[in-house]
């Protein structure tokens, strides 16, 4: 056993030594590298800072020109390195080593992947015509390469770009709401391209259409689109169409919406509600009241904050709601009403009364009823401690902390 | 029979210290076959596609809970750092205990400004009635709910029940989180909302703790600590080159205890919301979500990341033992209630993998760091073979450690991480000492998690 040890000793001390040797060798040339690149960063930085009228990129030629072409572009990958900094190097490298560049991003290697994707963003940085190049990355079988495109893509101030993103959606090569996210930020108006998209024939593509439209509310037959996707055979697509038209308006926004509230899936229910509480129409409030009642409890969440956004004009419609044979209409009334602060103003005005109505004292026994002595131990720990005694006489007076829901 | 027993004690010195070389050199062999593929795992998060996603109202809203201990200062830090998520959408739902002491309420009301509510919500899972809900003017993001609960799940179901979004992110009541920590974690969900149910990760190291400890008054990490998160992070860093995962290869939920989660809510109620569990309530869960999955035949997937920017608190030799203890009884609890998919055709090859890349270097380390010192003892070996076997040993894992580091920088491409990577010289000799320094402890953990999960609930 002495030898066995004796020899796996010997051979493992040299091998940690050689591959510790090895480890500090990498990373003594990978840090004198990075050193020089920080280095001409730094000026880089600070000629770009200082608005320095010569050419940026005088002396980089120099500094950084024999390094091999993927080292620079890892490095400029790095997110700490300033924008404006990124651009010049990325321009710099660009006219430097066009070829290589648009090489490495048309390959289809997949260990290569990331040098693709550091050219492409290189490319797309320094202004030269791209697009072809992120269409093919489009194309390929890497999710990461797909996602980088899509990204670079959606900043890329082309028409061509938007068009490659709007059939990616429509062919479904990627999770939709990543291509939707860069069609949302894309730099030109494209409420064509959307509205072609929300006229077509597969229901997904019609949900983002309509979803994508609401930033163009303004844009010719969008508001005609809209209505006639609140009327779409699938339900997603009446959701994403009622939404854009509680965002984006218009003379016939409130009619489409108040037809969807009765409509027989919980969730376009739901987001018909919240549109109606986008447009902050509080006339409509008692179409809304009625979907306190809801079976579902998201459709009555919506409610709720579609109420509140009304804002407290909608008060005497939820006073009526007070007397719903429904408990849970009634609580969320009572919640509502909490929650606009009418519960707090009508309390403190009669407490501070030593007369306080007989109206009044019947709605306050009603809230209180419907919220439950929760609600009106809330209040009570909301209010300063002088107040406090008197809306607990007051409390005493009716008999209202002793209601329950 | 002293005979027979110091013969066995030889025999099995020598084969474990063989057999541990043979299982080091095939590591080296697969890290650096791995190695070439790496290389295209190491795209850059670009910035502007991070920030996209940051501000875009397609991005999932997301509930993060959190149960805040009483006399728990740090709260507020976790609180602070998660409204600073850089999230489009989120709420957060604190539940905090007043009847254990009110200090922690009174302190999070004056803090965040925040006034009693009542509201009326859905429970959909059983639990205590909720004692008071707090919303504040200044940031409506933040609910705090004061709640009878004992323990951790029945703070969680608790906010389950109020949480108004698809997914719920369980934040412990002692960690601190990144900014970019949600998006990170929440981008599998991001990108198959429609089977992600659960997104489980381990936990970063604690460094974020310790800025917290160090802007309050002082870094609390002390040497040993230092010395157990570098030993923490060579692990982590062998395991990464080396493609040796144990829950991928099991194809089963192997989660420590302090891991963080994301839950699918849907996922969560219909299994029935958290429970007390020695293992671990994440754990616990993550085996009734796959099992409730698996009965429907349903395409749901619980993925496992790595890190994705939270971090634990500083850590003590005996609560860093304490911590890995409860790992294993995680691992071991786990393996366990997964025996029936671990028996399967389909999961025998890669549970007899993951016992062999994962579990049996442990053991074989573990039975070298017993057997040496009882071979001189009674004096099978003399002293000086038991430590030069010792040393073999631990230069070999340093081999194993060093060549996980060059495979890294390679994999770097040169640009030493992009932000330049510190001195490696510590690394490498710190992957030299682990076997002397690090496996004694490991092996003590193993066997207190060994203990508790025999003798305990399971």
């Amino acid at each position: 056993m002495a030898g066995l040890v004796a020899a796996a000793f010997v051979c493992v001390l040299i091998l940690w030594a050689v591959v510790g040797a090895a480890v500090i060798a990498v990373w003594t040339r990978d840090s004198r590298r990075h050193r020089r690149f920080q280095a001409a960063l730094a000026r880089l930085n600070e000629w770009v800072s200082s608005g320095h009228p010569e050419d940026p990129t005088r002396g980089l030629d120099e500094k950084l020109g024999t390094f091999p072409p993927a080292f620079l572009l890892s490095c400029v990958a790095d997110p700490s390195i300033p924008e404006t900094s990124a651009n010049v190097l990325s321009s710099w490298i660009a006219s430097r080593w066009r070829r290589h560049l648009v090489r490495y991003a048309a390959s289809t290697d997949p260990r290569q992947a990331s040098r693709r994707v550091n050219a492409l963003r290189v490319l797309s940085r320094a202004d030269g015509d791209v697009v072809p190049l992120l269409e093919r990355a489009l194309q390929d079988g890497d999710a990461e390469v797909v996602s980088a495109a899509i990204s670079l893509l959606g900043s890329t101030v082309d028409r061509r770009a938007a068009e490659s993103l709007v059939g990616a959606l429509r062919e479904n090569r990627y999770q939709p709401s990543r291509i939707a996210t860069a069609l949302d930020r894309f730099p030109l108006p494209i409420p064509d391209l959307l509205r072609s998209l929300a006229s077509d024939a597969n229901p997904i593509a019609r949900f983002w259409g309509a979803t994508l439209l609401s930033r163009y509310g303004d844009a010719e037959g969008v508001a005609d689109d809209m209505a006639r996707l609140v009327r779409d055979p699938d339900p997603q697509v009446r959701k994403a169409a009622v939404e854009t038209l509680g965002t984006v308006g218009g003379d016939n926004a409130a009619a489409a919406a108040l037809g969807l509230l009765g409509d027989p899936v919980w969730y376009v229910r739901a987001h018909a509600a919240r549109a109606l509480g986008d447009l902050g129409l509080a006339e409509l409030a008692p179409h809304v009241i009625g979907l306190l009642g809801d079976p579902q409890w998201w459709v009555r969440q919506a409610a709720k904050e579609s109420l509140e956004k009304m804002g407290p004009g909608v008060w005497r419609d939820l006073v009526k709601c007070l007397d719903h044979p429904d408990a849970f209409a009634r609580n969320g009334a009572a919640e509502v009403l909490q929650n606009l602060g009418i519960l707090d103003s009508l309390i403190v005005l009669e407490a501070s009364d030593d007369h306080p109505g007989a109206d009044k004292i019947e709605l306050l026994r009603k809230i209180a009823a419907a919220g439950g002595v929760r609600m009106t131990n809330a209040l009570l720990e909301r209010t300063d401690a002088e107040l406090s005694q008197r809306i607990r006489a007051l409390l005493d007076r009716i008999g209202l902390e002793a209601a329950g829901a | 029979m002293a005979a027979f027993l110091h013969s066995a004690l030889w025999w099995s010195v020598l084969v474990a210290f063989v057999a541990l070389l043979a299982i080091y050199a095939a590591v080296i062999v697969r890290s650096a076959l791995l190695s070439g593929a790496r290389r295209r795992n190491v795209i850059a998060a670009d910035p502007a596609e991070q920030s996209a996603l940051a501000a875009s109202r397609f991005t999932i809203p997301v509930s993060v809970i959190t149960s805040l201990e009483a006399e728990r200062p740090i709260a507020i830090d976790v609180l602070r750092s998660l409204l600073a998520l850089d999230y489009p959408q989120f709420e957060i739902i604190a539940v905090t205990d007043s009847s254990r002491g009110g200090a922690l309420l009174e302190l999070l009301k004056r803090e965040f400004a925040l006034a009693p509510r009542q509201m009326f919500y859905r429970r959909s899972l059983p639990g205590h009635d909720v004692h008071a809900i707090y919303g504040g003017p200044r940031d409506e993001r933040l609910l705090v709910v004061d709640h009878v609960s004992s323990q951790p799940a029945g703070a969680w179901n608790c906010a389950v029940n109020l949480a108004r979004y698809r997914y719920i992110g369980v934040v412990a009541p002692d960690r601190t989180v990144a900014r970019d920590a949600l998006l990170k974690a929440m981008t599998p969900a991001n990108t198959d909302p429609a089977s992600v149910v659960a997104i489980l990760g381990h936990l970063g190291a604690p460094q974020a703790a310790a800025a917290v400890a160090a802007t309050a008054g002082g870094d609390t990490r002390s040497a040993a600590s230092g010395l157990l998160e570098g030993f923490d992070r060579l692990q982590r860093l062998r395991d990464e080159v080396s493609g040796v995962t144990a829950p991928a290869d099991l194809g089963v939920t192997t989660v420590s205890p302090e891991a963080f989660g994301l839950w699918r809510r849907d996922a969560v109620i219909e299994a029935g919301g958290f429970a007390p569990a020695k293992a671990g309530e994440g754990l616990d869960l993550a085996l009734r979500v796959q099992q409730a999955t698996r009965q429907r035949n349903a395409d749901c997937r619980i993925l496992l990341m790595p890190d994705a920017g939270q971090c634990r608190p500083s850590e003590t030799l005996r609560s860093s033992i304490a911590r890995q203890a409860r790992c294993y009884h995680a691992m071991l609890e786990s393996a366990w209630r997964s025996r029936g998919q671990l028996a399967a055709s389909t999961g025998r090859v890669s549970a007899v993998s993951a016992v062999a890349w994962h579990v049996l270097p442990g053991l074989l380390e573990g039975w070298l760091v017993v057997a040496l010192p009882l071979s001189i003892v009674f004096g099978v070996l003399g002293w000086r073979l038991a430590l030069a076997a010792a040393i073999t040993v631990s230069l070999a894992k340093g081999v194993v450690t060093n060549a996980a580091l060059l495979v890294q920088a390679d994999a770097d491409g040169g640009t030493g991480g992009g932000t330049g990577r510190a001195n490696p010289v510590r690394e490498i000799c710190l992957g030299a000492l682990e076997f002397a320094v690090h496996r004694p402890l490991a092996a003590a953990a193993a066997a207190l998690g060994s203990y508790e999960f025999v003798t305990g609930r399971r």
